[in-house]
């Protein structure tokens, strides 16, 4: 259990990132990363909305008939994010105004309903739970990295808070299009470790063969 | 069985049943409060038409106290007072095209008809740190004192800045206030 634990934490935070390997959920990496403090809210939406609907759909997969599982799934799913949605609207209402339309959107993210046919389907209840929560929190922690960068270059500031720079803005970053660059430098970035670290464990393999 | 048609129109109506019942207790239960939510919003937005100076927190009281609602003709219309408890300004609810989407807010006109006394939006859907900068002070505030009664047309310049690299909404909001001010001066004479 503990090793399955540990499995699916780096699974998804880093060798099936969502966002980086999996290339999910990237319209509301583009949408929603220009402040991070709207990119920390999604993110804790959707790691909420993930986590609660692997619980379900884990826990309802024996009694959940086959042809239609995935209308079910969409229920279940879409249940979680109204309830987040009501709940940021009675709570937080200048973070609902900030979202506006996105956080009805995490309805139609790929990784909820990816986590949901690919683990929570197959897996208990429990282990599907952490699988939805470190999904989300995969998204979350690229989510910050793309609107750290957007929003210092295009704002001047940090969570909000001015940093007190003299330079010109970056009007692109404050564009959805820029995240399209940052994500292609961020997969461009991940795939070359990945691959140079395939590489060296074939040859300390290979040499281990050999001796 | 467990793929039979019955057991499968059963469970998709037990699972929506449950599912649906749990949200609509949970909107029921947060209805009042995403309501407050909602007037409190707009009585600020109002005060911030009429120029009325408050903090987030006491928006209610300075509202209760400064702000009362009337009628003229088929037009709801705030009228605020100044410390002295004199009439000041006069604002009514705007709606009118974006970029994107629909802009809504509050216009405040001084209590001599003669300049805008506020500019607030209360939902606007323009580019977020481009045509949604319209929201940041310094551009709303710049409206505070422009001349309505001469009959000219606000314009960019003198003063007044658009926002770089957001033309269409800045034209968008000077388009929203021009008709505002066309539209809704005969009704505001009546008050006088």
């Amino acid at each position: 259990m503990k090793g399955d634990i540990k499995k699916v934490i780096h699974r998804n935070l880093w060798k099936d990132n969502p966002i980086i390997r999996q290339i999910l959920g990237i319209c509301s990496a583009l949408a929603v990363t220009g402040l991070m403090v709207n990119s920390l809210v999604m993110g804790i939406g959707l790691m909420f909305v993930t986590a609660f609907s692997s619980l379900t759909i884990s826990a309802l997969r024996n009694f959940i008939p086959k042809r239609i599982r995935m209308i079910v799934q969409t229920l279940i799913i879409a249940s979680y994010v109204i309830l987040v949605d009501i709940f940021l609207k009675a709570n937080y209402p200048d973070i609902s105004r900030a979202l506006g339309p996105y956080v009805g959107l995490i309805i139609t993210n790929c990784i909820i309903m990816g986590r949901a046919e690919a683990f929570a389907q197959k897996n208990k209840p429990v282990i599907s739970f952490l699988d939805g929560l470190f999904a989300g929190a995969g998204y979350t922690v690229i989510l910050l990295m793309i609107s750290m960068v957007r929003e210092f270059l295009g704002f001047g500031t940090l969570m909000g808070y001015e940093l007190g720079l003299e330079f010109t803005r970056w009007t692109i970053m404050v564009m959805p299009p820029a995240a399209f660059f940052i994500i292609a430098v961020m997969i461009w970035i991940s795939s070359n470790i990945m691959s140079r670290r395939k590489k060296s464990t074939e040859k300390s393999k290979g040499e281990a063969q050999r001796a | 069985m467990k793929n039979g048609y019955i057991y499968t129109i059963i469970f998709m109506f037990v699972i929506s049943v449950i599912f649906t019942g749990a949200l609509a207790t949970a909107d029921y239960l947060a209805a009042d409060r995403i309501e407050v939510n909602r007037l409190l919003a707009e009585k600020k937005a109002i005060l911030a038409a009429l120029g009325i100076e408050h903090d987030d927190s006491d928006a209610e009281s300075v509202y209760e106290a400064r702000v009362s609602t009337g009628q003229v003709r088929d037009k709801t219309y705030y009228s605020g007072t100044d410390e002295s408890g004199a009439l000041s300004a006069y604002a009514m609810r705007f709606t009118g095209a974006g970029l994107w989407g629909t802009i809504s807010g509050f216009i405040g006109i001084s209590a001599d008809l003669s300049m805008i006394a506020g500019v607030e939006f209360t939902e606007q859907n323009e580019t977020p740190g481009l045509g949604g900068r319209i929201t940041e002070e310094w551009f709303k505030d710049q409206f505070v004192g422009a001349r309505t009664s001469d009959g000219r047309k606000i314009e960019y310049g003198d003063g007044i800045d658009a926002i770089t690299g957001a033309t269409s909404s800045s034209n968008a909001v000077l388009d929203i206030i021009n008709d505002f001010i066309e539209q809704n001066m005969a009704y505001l004479e009546e008050l006088r």
